[in-house]
């Protein structure tokens, strides 16, 4: 009983009932669910916004935000893609060009947030129709064709059939979780996030911490990009148009507050879940996909009302 | 009372005019209007459109539209409040109306109905975001996907609404609808009549009026104006439902001047854009600040940027880098400000 109470006051927990009972639903009440193809394009569907939840998490944690990382994925996307193209770089280097090219803008952002103590939703606003024209100024307004066909292999070549992207999506969330979970360094955000005045007397760098933190999301959103031009073969000008509030949805929905202090990757996982099994339910029942928006708004809200109402608050508001 | 301080009682002191230019000339507002003119010489050099009466009369409905939208957004604003879902909020509320013109409900009633509806969703946030404690953020994400996502089911299983591309849209307005704000009056559109009324009442609405002015009050220190009796919810909530009215009004008067209205009138960015430009203004997220004639200032900066990218050869993509740069330019000179004159004041009571 008490072990039952202890699971219960979780955030995970609740969550992760929520979504067996609607896998559950889904699979006894529609055959098409458990079909390898339908649950293959389930788990593909989630893989790029899993790559970037993890380091999401952990900003969020610590108190920050970022509306950038869509078009910093999409902008990466496009980079790899010219480098590939028009400069006939090896793979190898390009990949690695683009990371940094990632990092740099991380470190831009979270300089100016975490250093000049600028507030991060107007500096990640303004970073994303900033970071969004350069995207069109670097191709000229058109997607990039022509990559060199061996570049699929980077996500789509097999282990044990199972294709790298959804490995490595997989791998990057296990190991940010059990970074927050176990790794002092990364527990140290949950105090920037819950306390920073706390934090900072504590001897905790949070400035440091913070422009890391922003460094990693935007590494992993390039990684991301990176990935997404592998898969579709192009470098895509909508690439990332989207992604930045599906995963922000997705880090509320599996507990994080935007003040900081609470969450989890495996929160946020299970939001991702969530999101593409509605997404999966719409498609299978045939229902109109207009009512994805609709869902995943009224999710979004109301997650928050059970998290701030139903869930015990340990710290009173003032 | 100890009366052996030394402290002099100001009478109102009158500011002599020099300091009132000089204020005037370190102001946000005086800086706005020199980007503004800086913006206006470059697109007019590059452009021979650009004063044409084609082009004015565009940027002006624009402008009209936007600042209404605003207006209602500053209040907000000024509360500590946020809101970004004005975008897909307008698609919406046109939705409703086009339904309700389509069907041939009389017209003063389809506005009446139109209004309560925008007021009513601001209500609904209002109250998710002060009595169910929903973070504004998250209200209002959710709210911009909720008001997308009806715009298209309403539109497309309406009977009255026609569809382009899967699309749904509505036209054929009553003329009554399309009088309210398609005429002109010596040159000037009538919908930029209703733009400036609404400008000028705002204006003295929070220089003047002590229910408008405790937003400030509100915004600078929440705790403090709650405890100073201030109803800090109904305050808030007030503020939601004025937005709502607000984009109801703005898309009443759009739909009726371009005798049409889409689904994806207003996009899932027009929310953001506008927020930006209320930034640029003058208002800061946290609250407390903001000032009218700073959001007309930055709306029209904003109007004017995407002016130039369209009737220049400029690719499109401009509008959003110089929109991105002025707006994180407009909060770091906020920010270095605040620092250096947190800096100057540390010294200035180390010398006393």
């Amino acid at each position: 009983m008490k072990f039952l109470k202890k699971a219960f006051a979780i955030r995970e927990t609740g969550l992760f009932i929520i979504v067996f009972i609607f896998a559950l639903t889904l699979f006894f009440t529609n055959p098409a669910f458990s079909s390898s193809i339908n649950i293959f394009g389930v788990l593909t569907g989630i893989t790029i916004n899993l790559i970037i939840a993890g380091a999401m998490t952990v900003l969020f944690v610590s108190g920050g935000f970022d509306m950038s990382v869509g078009v910093t994925m999409g902008y990466c996307g496009m980079v790899v893609a010219l480098l590939l193209v028009k400069h006939n770089m090896p793979i190898p280097l390009a990949i690695l060009i683009t990371i940094l090219v990632g990092m740099t803008i991380g470190a831009v952002i979270g300089f100016f947030i975490a250093y000049i103590e600028m507030n991060p939703f107007v500096v990640t606003l303004a970073a994303w129709f900033i970071i969004e024209s350069f995207k069109y100024i670097i191709n000229g307004g058109s997607n990039i064709t022509g990559i060199p066909s061996n570049f699929y292999t980077v996500s789509f070549s097999k282990v044990l059939n199972v294709p790298t992207i959804i490995i490595f999506a997989f791998i990057s969330a296990i190991t940010f979780d059990l970074l927050l979970r176990k790794n002092t360094f990364f527990r140290k955000y949950y105090a920037i996030g819950g306390n920073e005045k706390a934090a900072i007397v504590a001897g905790i760098p949070i400035k440091k911490k913070k422009l890391i933190s922003y460094v990693l999301v935007s590494a992993m959103a390039s990684i991301a990009g990176i990935f997404y031009t592998s898969r579709f073969m192009a470098g895509y000008n909508e690439a990332g148009a989207e992604n930045a509030f599906q995963i922000i949805t997705a880090v509320i929905i599996g507990g994080a507050s935007l003040k900081g202090g609470r969450g989890s990757v495996t929160g946020t996982f299970l939001g991702l879940i969530f999101m593409a099994l509605v997404y999966n339910a719409l498609v299978l029942y045939g229902l109109d996909i207009l009512w994805n928006r609709v869902a995943i708004g009224l999710l979004l809200i109301l997650a928050i009302l059970i998290d701030e109402n139903l869930v015990q608050r340990r710290n009173p508001v003032g | 009372m100890n009366n052996s301080n030394n402290v002099k009682i100001q009478k109102n002191k009158k500011i002599p005019a020099k300091d009132i230019l000089r204020n005037f000339f370190l102001s946000r507002q005086f800086l706005l209007i020199v980007v503004i003119a800086i913006m206006i010489a470059i697109t007019s050099s590059q452009s021979e459109a650009f004063f044409t009466m084609a082009n004015i009369s565009g940027i002006l409905f624009y402008f009209s539209v936007y600042s209404i939208m605003a207006m209602g957004l500053l209040v907000l604003f000024i509360s500590g409040g946020f809101d970004m879902s004005i975008g897909t909020h307008l698609s919406f509320i046109g939705v409703i109306l086009g339904i309700l013109l389509g069907n041939k409900v009389p017209v003063l009633a389809a506005i009446l109905i139109t209004l309560m509806v925008g007021i009513f969703n601001g209500l609904i946030m209002g109250m998710l975001v002060t009595k169910l404690k929903v973070n504004a953020f998250v209200t209002t994400l959710g709210a911009l996907f909720i008001f997308r996502g009806l715009a298209f089911i309403i539109g497309v299983n309406s009977k009255v609404a026609l569809s382009s591309s899967s699309v749904p849209y509505f036209k054929d307005f009553p003329a009554s609808f399309l009088n309210l704000a398609g005429g002109k009056f010596y040159g000037f559109e009538y919908i930029n009549f209703y733009a400036f009324a609404i400008a000028l009442l705002f204006f003295f609405l929070m220089k003047k009026n002590t229910f408008f002015r405790q937003n400030y009050f509100l915004g600078g220190n929440p705790r403090a104006a709650r405890l100073a009796g201030i109803k800090t919810n109904f305050l808030i909530v007030f503020n939601f439902m004025l937005v709502g009215l607000m984009v109801a009004v703005a898309t009443i008067l759009r739909a009726s001047r371009i005798e049409s209205h889409t689904s994806v009138a207003g996009s899932l960015t027009l929310g953001l854009t506008i927020v930006t430009s209320v930034i640029i203004g003058g208002a800061s997220l946290k609250g407390g600040s903001g000032s009218v004639t700073g959001t007309l200032l930055g709306v029209l900066l904003l109007v004017l940027i995407v002016n130039f990218v369209n009737i220049t050869s400029a690719p499109s993509v401009y509008s959003n880098i110089i929109l991105g740069s002025i707006l994180f330019a407009s909060i770091f000179i906020d920010q270095v400000i605040k620092i250096w004159g947190s800096k100057l004041f540390k010294k200035y009571l180390k010398k006393a």
